[in-house]
């Protein structure tokens, strides 16, 4: 499908659809993976994750900026000609359905520990989805403005963090060396799959109006924005708890917000629970929709809406069977290693074979 | 078309109908039904077995709206079976996500507190910001008493224990502050002190801890505040009372403590021994003054070196008592993780021991801001 | 819109085919003539004839005499014939619209609009004039709009003098006028007024197209036109405004939006509109532009309140109680003790009494209704507490969500807020917050893919604009906006559906 006017979004709601689709379920469980590595300086972690995404940023940006065309498809046709195209098309949409079905177990193991210990799984999936269908059918347009607008719940999120501040230790995460550098690349190079979110800029680069340097700048801004949410919070959670207590507390954004309380309202945890709920609506309906716009383009859709019915179909069904801890963690992995080649190698290729094209021309 | 906004309109009917025949609500926990715990001892009992006792508050309709307190107590071996074991006893579901007041025996405390604070960790749905305290003989007593002096018991300790933080007599210390300060081998922590002298029910200074047990001693009420001012955990206000000589005269006044700065370095000296200066300046409002000294700038600054010299005298006090004692409250030991790591990898093992031996001084310098109304 | 273009294909029949089957000709004889008419109205008994003697010829004037002005009748026809006696027939009537014609089969629909048509022997050819009755109620400050300053004036049943209202407002050569006569049956005038500088092209063919789309018999109030020419039938909130005010439909054609007026009715419909247009009110200009603001601002808080509160309470006393500080719980608990119901039942049940209350104070003349108010005010609502079937907590949320969701301006606006807090209501039961925040995603979501005529429905939020907050939550003083806030023009990056792109056709 090519991307016909109503299709076309802003810079500024680019900026927000990559920032929206970066920030899903790793806010509560980042500060206390990031710690298995770089103990107190798992900030500094998160900061270094947020720059290698900053570069892939930049890599995605010239190898699209140098193969210019209405859509992703056929911008990969003229470089690597048509049946690797359509496969790395093909790849891509499975990839994107396959993190949308681990962003959904990951919100529902969190969500049956903390709020639904009883409620069905399935229904569980089904309010999600519902809500991440409803929106991803929709163009990209009405997608991106809707981001926009749910950005503001970023600020409740952080002045909760914030309130957190009452009782704190300065001096739990030092020394900030304590795991040397290389356990801060360890915890980087983990933290690297916390900001996965913006290789939506593939499928979604033309899509947008303006230079291609208003474009980078959106993309860049949009992941600035959620390095420093999630330097923030992690540095929150490292001084509110004790080095050797963080590992036992898997969520330790909402055990901080859970362990105070305001005057009027107590169990904050519950108010961010559900804002960051939004937060994964709005992942995975990136998710789907991307998935199901790379299908689009390789059938010549029209438009992409039965397509996000039955991704959306598979990916709930899918979720079901990766609930039980150990299939999670397989799950995780494979991700893990899906995205260093889908994020990392391939795109990179896919540049080194333009440049020489280039130079050929 | 037409049959398609039919099919759209049923569906949607479906919806709302399935909604209502489903079973929903999974997960309801019903405020109606709940008993809420406003209050928990424990307690150990001559066999050594843990003992539980617990207030719940209530307001019953149709009684006057007069809020009124039950008990009841278990033994058992865990908190989460004890909490079984009562919630059986109870005519609704036993909820203690509210509970506020935490009350140890001296007895159970010297136990490890990790293990029965544990359940209270895990539990979703628990408050992580009840008060401890920890009682000079039977906690589980002061809970039956159900009635003090018009309030509830919970209510009472509660008060009580909030008071106590904000006057600077006790730490502020939740079941969340506690269980940091537990798993971290570099600071230790102290838990109010509550004594029952026939009836008279009142705060009685901190319960020094070490290890996440209670070392059987405590801290007065005079030795707390100045313990945590120097900590740098003045509350609203802090107040004390001294006996000082100046010029060969008794001089006993009382005053508030209004702000402090303090600077606290820890530091490993070349022969591998540990330095720790402890400098506190603080600002005090003069608030009785019963003996006659002159108003003049000369004397008020005697009084001030005075108080100065006392009050370091009394803070090498307390300091020895809590080394004797081996309740790190300052958190030396975090200092030493966070500036001295290398250090601290070398004397982690018997870190217990060697905090005795450590060198601290303390020095306290006073500014009078002012003095009440009259000179 | 789908249902238009279906209904479309429907031939449209010439209206005046639906009175007489073949075309017929002015006959010079008169009695043919008057026959035919009769015989076309089935001799409804207020025809009225009365003979006519001019240029040496017998004629015959006939007219209704339940639509057209006797006085008038008598002034401009009669008496100018009779005075002149001999002479042109157009230039001795004075009536102010006249009219030669030649088909009969016109004259029926003529004479049913209230012209009285004048036939001369030997003459095959038929003067009209314009006789119609006009009874017009007085100009008065609508009853469900009142406001504290501001003109008092409002409009009535005709649309002449509401034309001229505006008329009168705006004296400007831009302001343009459109009639649409719509209806098959009845044959409404319809008015589409708007300023051709302002207002997009694009946007005016638009509604004239709907307009005209318009396939119905007959149109009872603008509520029909409404919905028919709405962009989506199946949102809960309203996308076109209506109002009584003269002062508002002005306010809103000068931005650049249309106003549509119909014969028979005094409402107009303005669009397109934003959600925020609907929380304005002509009395936050009048007064100082802070106390305005803050108006406004609680306006949107009601808006909030009325929202969300039931869903709210219902999840905080069925799912987290903990929530509520220890003060409050005891209390809330020891009211929805006695209580044998869930929540949300209790909260139905409660709304419902309300609207059963509201609705029966709306169709009672005012002096029955006090009655009312005091039967369901004082006696349900406390005796309904005292038997233990709804608790006091509800009792205060469901009053203040009342009284919140009467503040919206616009009663179109009321109802839909009303309406959305029951799904809200349902979805926290099942839920808690987590339903809440999934329930509030689905709606915004909506609001999201909302556009009226090719514009967002839910700007300046989406999409984001902020030049546009400064007529929305709060009201900047005047000369700030006098760079108006133009949210009806349609912006093509912003609007879904451009207006002219692939959305309709």
């Amino acid at each position: 499908m090519n991307y016909s006017v109503k299709d076309k979004i802003t810079p500024n709601q680019f900026l927000f659809f990559i920032l929206q689709t970066q920030l899903g379920v790793g806010i509560l469980s980042l500060a206390h993976q990031i710690h298995k590595d770089a103990k107190g300086g798992a900030w500094i972690s998160v900061l270094i994750g947020g720059l290698i995404s900053q570069i892939m940023i930049v890599i995605f940006w010239v190898l699209l900026k140098r193969n210019k065309a209405s859509n992703f498809l056929q911008a990969m046709e003229k470089l690597v000609g048509k049946i690797t195209a359509k496969g790395l098309v093909i790849g891509y949409s499975c990839f994107y359905a396959l993190v949308t079905v681990l962003e959904l177990s990951e919100y529902i193991r969190i969500m049956t520990k903390w709020v639904f210990p009883e409620t069905p799984v399935w229904i569980n999936i089904l309010i999600v989805a519902t809500a991440a269908v409803y929106l991803a059918k929709e163009s990209l347009r009405v997608i991106s403005r809707m981001y926009l607008f749910v950005s503001f719940l970023i600020f409740p999120l952080v002045i909760f963090t914030i309130f957190g501040f009452k009782n704190v230790h300065f001096t739990y995460p030092m020394p900030f060396l304590e795991e040397g550098w290389l356990g801060i690349f360890k915890g980087a190079n983990l933290s690297f799959f916390y900001f996965l979110g913006y290789e939506a800029m593939l499928l979604t680069y033309f899509a947008v109006e303006g230079s291609d340097k208003d474009k980078l700048k959106a993309a860049s801004l949009g992941n600035l924005f959620v390095t420093l949410v999630y330097t923030f919070t992690t540095y929150v959670c490292l001084i509110s708890f004790a080095p050797n207590e963080l590992p036992l507390v898997p969520e330790p954004v909402l055990y901080v917000l859970k362990s105070y309380s305001l005057h009027v309202v107590e169990r904050i945890d519950l108010l961010f629970l559900s804002i960051w709920m939004v937060s994964v609506t709005t992942s995975v309906c990136s998710f789907v929709y991307l998935s199901s716009i790379g299908v689009a383009q390789l059938c010549k859709a029209k438009n992409h809406k039965k397509f996000v019915y039955w991704i959306a179909a598979v990916c709930c069904i899918g979720t079901t069977f990766t609930l039980t801890p150990h299939r999670g963690e397989m799950l995780d992995d494979f991700i893990k290693i899906l995205s260093y080649g889908f994020v990392f190698a391939i795109p990179i290729l896919l540049l080194i074979i333009s440049l020489f094209r280039g130079r050929e021309s | 078309m037409n049959s398609l906004t039919v099919k759209k309109a049923l569906s949607v009917c479906f919806c709302i109908l399935s909604l209502f025949i489903l079973p929903g609500c999974w997960d309801q926990d019903l405020l109606k039904t709940a008993d809420l715990v406003y209050i928990t001892a424990f307690d150990q009992t001559p066999e050594g077995r843990l003992k539980m006792t617990i207030g719940i508050h209530d307001i019953p309709a149709g009684q006057g709206d007069k809020p009124i307190c039950q008990t009841y107590t278990a033994e058992g071996d865990s908190t989460r079976s004890l909490r079984n074991a009562l919630d059986r006893q109870t005519s609704g579901n036993f909820r203690t996500y509210k509970t506020r007041v935490l009350l140890f025996s001296g007895k159970e405390a010297q136990e490890d507190l990790y293990p029965l604070l544990d359940s209270i960790y895990r539990d979703p749905k628990a408050a992580l910001d009840a008060r401890m305290a920890v009682v000079e003989g039977e906690a589980g007593e002061l809970v039956n008493l159900k009635e003090l002096k018009g309030t509830l018991i919970g209510r009472f300790f509660e008060e009580l224990l909030l008071g106590g933080e904000k006057t600077t007599l006790i730490p502020r210390t939740t079941v969340q502050s506690v269980c940091s300060t537990m798993l971290d081998p570099g600071e230790d922590f102290g838990l109010p002190y509550i004594t029952n002298k026939d009836g008279a029910i009142s705060l009685s200074g901190i319960a020094m801890f070490h290890n996440n047990s209670y070392t059987n001693t405590h801290l007065s009420v005079e030795e707390a505040t100045l313990f945590l001012v120097l900590k740098n955990k003045l509350g609203d206000k802090g107040a004390l009372f001294r006996e000082i000589s100046m010029d060969d005269k008794k001089v006993s006044l009382m005053f508030d403590i209004r702000d402090e700065h303090r600077n606290f370095d820890v530091g490993v000296t070349e022969d591998g021994k540990i330095k720790v200066d402890l400098q506190v300046k603080i600002k005090i409002a003069i608030t009785e003054l019963q003996t006659e000294i002159g108003s003049d700038y000369a004397s008020m600054k005697k009084l001030e070196k005075a108080l100065s010299e006392d009050l370091t005298r009394m803070s090498k006090q307390v300091i020895a008592k809590m080394q004797k004692s081996g309740f790190d409250g300052f958190g030396i030991g975090r200092q030493l993780i966070a500036h001295h790591f290398s250090y601290w990898k070398k004397v982690e093992k018997d870190w217990g021991d060697l905090y005795k031996t450590v060198q601290i001084e303390p020095r306290v310098e006073v500014e009078t801001i002012h003095k009440g109304i009259i000179n | 819109m789908k249902r238009i273009r279906r209904k479309a294909r429907i031939p449209h029949f010439e209206k005046s085919l639906s009175f007489s089957p073949e075309a017929k000709d002015v006959s010079p004889s008169v009695k043919e003539n008057i026959d035919y008419i009769k015989e076309q109205l089935f001799n409804t008994d207020d025809i009225l004839e009365r003979d006519i003697y001019f240029d040496d010829r017998q004629g015959k004037l006939i007219f209704l005499e339940t639509l057209s002005d006797k006085h008038l009748i008598m002034e401009s026809i009669i008496k100018p014939l009779e005075r002149a006696k001999v002479g042109v027939v157009e230039h001795v009537i004075t009536s102010s619209g006249f009219e030669v014609g030649e088909s009969l089969d016109k004259a029926i629909s003529w004479i049913i609009s209230g012209k009285s048509l004048l036939f001369l022997e030997g003459i095959p050819e038929m003067y009209v004039c314009e006789t119609g009755l006009v009874i017009k109620r007085d100009v008065r400050e609508p009853d469900n709009e009142g406001i504290v300053r501001g003109s008092h004036d409002g409009f009535i049943e005709n649309l002449i003098t509401n034309l001229h209202m505006i008329r009168n407002r705006i004296e400007n050569p831009n302001l343009v006028v459109q009639y649409f006569t719509l209806g098959k049956k009845s044959d409404t005038k319809v008015a589409l007024v708007y300023m051709k500088n302002l207002a997009k092209e694009e946007l005016i063919d638009e509604v004239a197209r709907r307009l005209n789309l318009i396939p119905t018999d007959f149109i009872l109030s603008p509520g029909f036109i409404g919905e028919y020419i709405e962009d989506d039938t199946y949102s809960p909130f309203p996308q076109l405004l209506y109002t009584e005010r003269p002062d508002r439909t002005i306010a809103y054609i000068m931005e650049g939006r249309f106003a549509i007026l119909s014969e028979g009715n005094p409402t107009a419909i303005i669009a397109p509109v934003t959600l925020f247009s609907f929380y304005q009110s002509p009395d936050d200009y009048h007064s100082r532009w802070m106390f305005g603001s803050l108006i406004r601002t609680i306006r949107f808080a009601s808006f909030l309140i009325a929202f969300i509160l039931p869903g709210l309470y219902i999840s905080v006393v069925t799912f987290h109680p903990e929530v509520l500080p220890i003060e409050l719980i005891y209390s809330v608990k020891s009211s929805i003790e006695r209580v044998p119901y869930p929540s949300l039942i209790e909260a139905f049940f409660m709304e419902l009494t309300l609207e059963l209350i509201r609705e029966a104070g709306i169709r009672l003349p005012t002096r029955v209704s006090q009655t009312i108010g005091i039967v369901g005010g004082l006696v349900i609502g406390d005796s309904v507490v005292q038997t233990g079937l709804v608790s006091l907590p509800m009792i205060i949320v469901v009053a203040l969500t009342a009284i919140s969701a009467f503040v919206v301006p616009s009663h179109e606006l009321s109802s839909t807020v009303r309406l959305l807090r029951f799904p809200l209501m349902i979805a926290a039961a099942m839920f808690g917050f987590i339903g809440m925040a999934a329930g509030l995603f689905l709606i915004f979501t909506h609001l999201a893919k909302l556009e009226t005529f090719g514009n967002p429905y839910f700007s300046p939020f989406m999409p984001f604009k902020l030049k546009g907050f400064k007529d929305t939550f709060i009201r900047f003083p005047l000369w700030h906006l006098n760079k108006s806030t133009k949210d009806s023009t349609p912006d093509e990056r912003n609007s879904e559906k451009a207006i002219l792109g692939e959305g309709r056709k």
